[in-house]
């Protein structure tokens, strides 16, 4: 069920209302930026990805039904964002170099949680979370998206099938087969040894 | 093997003709995909794990099947308790500043949409429309011939850009392929001047570059598409301007390396919206001569590269001061 806060915010964006606008995308902000790190890996991506979002979805305000909640409707958004990204990425991997377009001063800068841990204790879990997004990205997409929103996201199945537009029985069984492939991935990539 | 007919064993069997047909193991009421997935997520009531475990103790054929799954359960598992690793975690002052670069991005996007808006409805729409795909037929026509032409780029000859059609670029350049690229380059903004005016000696512009930083953003033409386009060049290009800021090295020259098309004029005059007094320099596809000098072997071959294995159709280059 949609939030009546959510739902009157965005009648008043559909109406041009800028400031109903901006006290969404606070509210929400940090779980769209959650979404397009887990799927892009990257702070720089991941805040372009989110401005892009957020862009599309006042622009596409009108087309909210308001039957289902804002926050699954903005996060479709994003979820397809990401993966425009991932796709833009791979055509344009080898001519953008991250080194040279860095983020400024300007954007704003995240930071992993495990800040307890030494160096190389760091260094190591990042190769590893680096694999593991590696092999989440490599299923088929409908697999990956499943996985990013139930293991990563941590969504539950109805949230899941509302931005999915299935029914929770189907992403219950995509999400089982999704994990198996991912399972025989990380077994034959010595992931988890 | 004949069998007779048993009603224990008639929902796993068939029978034609009095022979069993052993049925292909495919359902079973206590155990299936949906239960294992709620039981790696924690999610299943104990009356039916319950029930789901003696199942497994007692049947064979259900051990086999889900045995790959049911080892893997801790990799499922170990993503779960990895969880915030991938997760972003950003403070709030931070977010108060990039809900608020949201809000710029949507203001300046709307600033752009409804000056679009505004210029389809003088009338033009249907005009632009068939010129806009003209143009793509062009660019598309031009990418082919400059991928093929690019395999040696010896052949390439400078040309002055001065503001007038494709073709009388083209007859131009033509009559001005022998002459020394540095002559012949006219900022964007005299392109009123005549070419005879810009041509002999005015400036040598080679020098400003030389050893200069570059930046490059390479896109593909869907990028200035309207609606997607503006956005996403905004973005990019402020975290370029902001590179170029944190090395106190405000950007001087923009140089909009494209094939020529109509496209070039209206994806520069964007650009000049996007960034104040930003002085960009069309110089088409045919002058990659002129251009290429300009920057460094490797990142040549990025650019080379760029139009050749990635077909992008224009490449965004920035100088530093």
């Amino acid at each position: 069920m949609p939030d009546p806060k959510d739902k009157k915010l965005a009648t008043e964006a559909s109406k041009g209302n800028i400031e109903a606008f901006e006290e969404l995308v606070d509210i929400y902000y940090k779980g769209i930026v959650g979404i397009c790190y887990s799927v892009l890996g990257n702070n720089e991506d991941a805040l372009d990805c989110t401005q892009e979002t957020f862009v599309k979805a006042y622009k596409n305000i009108h087309k909210y039904d308001s039957r289902s909640s804002f926050f699954t409707w903005v996060y479709r958004i994003a979820i397809n964002t990401s993966y425009d990204f991932v796709r833009k990425k791979k055509r344009q991997r080898e001519v953008f170099s991250d080194n040279v377009i860095d983020t400024g001063k300007d954007y704003v800068r995240m930071q992993l949680k495990d800040e307890k841990d030494g160096p190389h204790e760091k260094l190591i879990k990042k190769i590893s979370d680096v694999k593991v997004r590696s092999i989440i990205c490599s299923l088929p997409e409908k697999y990956s998206r499943i996985i990013f929103m139930k293991d990563i996201e941590g969504l539950s199945y109805k949230e899941i099938s509302e931005i999915e537009g299935i029914n929770e029985g189907t992403v219950k069984s995509r999400l089982f087969r999704a994990r198996e492939k991912f399972a025989d991935l990380a077994k034959k990539e010595d992931l988890y040894e | 093997m004949i069998y007779t007919y048993n009603k224990h064993n008639k929902h796993n069997n068939k029978y034609y003709g009095g022979k069993m047909v052993k049925k292909r193991f495919k359902y079973c009421k206590y155990i299936n995909k949906k239960k294992l997935t709620e039981l790696m997520d924690n999610e299943i009531s104990n009356v039916d794990k319950n029930r789901l475990y003696e199942h497994l103790d007692s049947c064979s054929k259900c051990r086999e099947k889900y045995r790959g799954m049911l080892e893997s359960m801790d990799i499922i598992g170990s993503i779960k308790n990895d969880r915030d690793n991938f997760v972003s975690n950003i403070k709030d002052e931070e977010k108060d500043l990039a809900v608020n670069n949201v809000i710029d991005a949507i203001k300046n996007d709307s600033y752009v949409s409804s000056k679009n808006q505004n210029k389809a409805l003088s009338g033009n729409r249907p005009k632009r429309v068939f010129a806009g795909a003209i143009a793509g037929i062009c660019i598309v026509v031009f990418a082919i011939m400059i991928i093929g032409v690019s395999r040696d780029f010896g052949v390439f000859n400078f040309m002055v850009h001065t503001g007038e059609s494709e073709e009388q670029e083209i007859a131009y350049d033509d009559k001005t392929a022998i002459k020394a690229p540095e002559e012949n380059q006219v900022p964007r903004g005299e392109k009123e001047r005549t070419a005879a005016e810009s041509v002999p000696g005015q400036e040598d512009e080679k020098s400003d570059f030389v050893d200069e930083e570059v930046a490059f953003i390479s896109m593909k033409i869907y990028d200035f598409l309207p609606e997607y386009s503006y956005t996403r060049l905004d973005a990019k290009m402020r975290s370029v301007l902001n590179y170029f800021e944190t090395k106190n090295n405000a950007y001087e020259y923009i140089g909009l390396f494209a094939y020529p098309s109509n496209e070039t004029h209206s994806i520069a005059s964007g650009l000049e919206e996007i960034l104040d007094n930003a002085e960009i320099k069309i110089i088409t596809g045919e002058n990659s001569q002129k251009l290429l000098e300009y920057i460094s072997v490797s990142e040549k071959e990025s650019l080379l590269h760029g139009f050749e294995q990635l077909e992008a159709d224009f490449v965004i280059i920035l100088i530093g001061r």
